[in-house]
């Protein structure tokens, strides 16, 4: 939060088929690890990222909301799937699928977070980013943030049990390559 | 981090907690572009992609547990030896989707199968309770038709041996009858015979009367001549007498004369008597003999009648005898029947005694079957499951 606001440009950065960007982070989200790819793609240097609250590199077109289901489905122990956009240090963005779950100790506590971030899948975006710019809507149109993420979520939420799947259920239906049985 | 003894021993200390499967740790803070950099960056890289295949693997197994299959390993971001064994887990993980389906499809049928075999049982339960207890009543009644069969069985021949009697009671009267009937004909013909007398005695008794009425006539010109003999006589006498002695002779001839028509007359008149008399007799003997006819005639009658009734007694105790012979036949024939029905009777109620421990062996399996379908009804946790992932 303590970092200084980067304008967007509007530039898209891209990333290898064949490479993960991986950061871990503590139970508060400080990033305690940022790998090679991370630090390439996002223009930071490594030091620049260890102990800085993940939210660092977070974009403003992504919905709060987001954010939170992430939130709730770690806390509650379980792994989650999301498409996001990421910002680099230079206000350049790049899009990811990110997978996010608990790091356990061998008594199985959660002792951190841990993200894998592959290159999205192209048939899932323009779904996404039109959900995503709904939600942003929902959240920019109320004065409080709070309220604005609640509202957002509300709306995600009804729409998922008007489908009558789950999140990660959605999350994997966005994409033909991210189905059982697909080339992924 | 700063000497390369340094860096070489946490190196050696990270890979060593990551051989022991922790795969958390890693290699921070290496100076860029140094040879060192290269190898934290390779050490971090060859973890970050254990360590990634091990979570997606992980986790994609823990939805298939679950029963959810819309969560593959993504092969995206993963190369080589873990690329291929994603594509195995994978592949594994269709196979185990289309298995849970087909288990999916097979339980419902199988719920199904299930609720019919409980709704069939229970059906088999009730007819087998209700095979029990017709097969009960069966045998009460079969029981009692025995009993009763027997009954009359034994009152038939009763009944045979009656009948047997009256049979030969009937033909010992069709015999007396006709008995009676050959003697009514004899005396019928008796009758006839005298009522045929009778009229022969009439005519003669009637030829009586002519001949006799011809003898009145005979008489009556006997009795004229008598009178006129008497007459010439008296003329005689008269004659005689006016011829004095001359007529002496003559006289007493005349006289003589007289006296015979006189006794003639009194003949005539005594026949004439008689005549009458035989005539009163003769006629008394014609209303007799009518009377003897009419009698006759009227027995006749009553013989003829008294025959007529005695041979329609006789056929009809023929035909009554007939008809007995039948009875006598017919209570056989019921008494045999009877005694079969009584044998009948006794197998039916050995196979009505079959018949309920058929329908207690019924009512035992489908008590079993209920119970073991009790268990198939309930199925087990899994197809819960199951049916999240259809
Ligand atoms: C392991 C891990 C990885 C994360 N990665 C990202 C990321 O790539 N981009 C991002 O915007 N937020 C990421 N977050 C979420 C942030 O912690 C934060 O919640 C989010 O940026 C929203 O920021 P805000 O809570 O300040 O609104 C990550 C969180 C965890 C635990």
């Amino acid at each position: 939060m303590a970092h200084p606001k980067i304008s967007p440009t509007g530039r898209e950065r891209t990333f290898g088929d064949d490479e993960l960007i991986v950061s871990k982070t503590d139970l508060r989200g400080a990033i305690t690890y940022a790998n090679d790819v991370f630090c390439r793609v996002s223009g930071y240097a490594e030091a620049e990222l260890l102990g800085q609250p993940h939210n660092l590199i977070r974009h403003p077109d992504m919905p709060a909301c987001v954010f939170q289901v992430l939130w709730d489905t770690l806390h509650a122990g379980q792994e989650i799937f999301a498409y996001v956009v990421n910002q680099a240090r230079n206000g350049d963005h790049y899009w990811v699928f990110a997978h996010v779950t608990c790091s356990r100790d061998p008594a199985g506590n959660v002792v951190g977070y841990h993200s894998n971030r592959r290159v999205p899948y192209a048939d899932a975006l323009p779904k996404v980013q039109a959900l995503y710019a709904e939600l942003r809507a929902i959240e920019r149109s109320h004065p409080d943030r709070r309220a604005g993420m609640q509202a957002a979520r509300a709306v995600l939420d009804e729409r998922l049990q008007r489908l009558g799947i789950s999140y990660s259920q959605f999350v994997f239906s966005l994409s033909e390559h991210t189905r059982l049985g697909a080339a992924a | 981090m700063t000497t390369s003894s340094d860096f070489i021993a946490e190196a050696a200390r990270i890979c060593t907690r990551a051989a022991a499967g922790d795969l958390e740790a890693r290699i921070l803070h290496t100076p860029e572009g140094s040879e060192l950099a290269a190898l934290a960056q390779a050490i971090n890289r060859l973890l970050d992609v254990s360590d990634a295949y091990v979570r997606e693997s992980a986790a994609a197994m823990e939805h298939c547990a679950r029963g959810e299959y819309h969560r593959p390993i993504l092969l995206r971001g993963l190369s080589g030896a873990y690329r291929h064994a994603a594509g195995t887990i994978n592949d594994a993980a269709l196979k185990m989707k289309s298995d849970a389906e087909t288990i999916a499809r097979f339980e419902v049928e199988r719920a199904a199968v299930a609720r019919r075999v409980a709704e069939t049982t229970e059906s088999v339960m009730a007819s087998a309770e209700h095979l029990r207890t017709t097969t009960g009543a069966i045998r009460t009644h079969v029981g009692t038709t025995r009993q009763l069969a027997t009954e009359v069985a034994g009152a038939g021949d009763q009944v045979s041996h009656n009948v047997q009697a009256v049979a030969a009671a009937c033909h010992q009267l069709s015999a007396c009858t006709s008995e009676i009937t050959r003697r009514t004909r004899e005396s019928a013909e008796l009758t006839n015979g005298a009522v045929g007398e009778a009229h022969k005695a009439r005519t003669a008794v009637s030829d009586l009367g002519e001949a006799t009425r011809k003898i009145g006539s005979v008489v009556d010109i006997i009795g004229k001549i008598a009178r006129q003999t008497n007459l010439l006589a008296l003329n005689a006498t008269i004659e005689a007498a006016r011829a004095g002695e001359h007529g002496k002779s003559f006289a007493v001839v005349a006289a003589e004369v007289k006296n015979l028509s006189r006794e003639t007359a009194q003949a005539t008149e005594r026949i004439t008597g008689q005549i009458d008399a035989m005539q009163g007799a003769a006629h008394n003997v014609v209303t007799v003999i009518g009377g003897i006819g009419e009698s006759i005639q009227r027995m006749d009658q009553t013989a003829t009648a008294i025959a007529t009734s005695v041979s329609e007694q006789a056929s009809a105790t023929e035909e009554i005898a007939r008809r007995i012979a039948d009875v006598s036949q017919a209570t056989k024939s019921i008494s045999g029947k009877m005694a079969e029905v009584a044998q009948a009777s006794q197998a039916l109620e050995e196979t009505a005694v079959g018949l309920t421990t058929a329908a207690d062996r019924l009512g035992d399996n489908a008590s079993a079957l209920k119970h073991e379908t009790a268990a198939l009804k309930s199925g087990s946790a899994a197809p819960v499951a199951v049916a999240r992932a259809a």
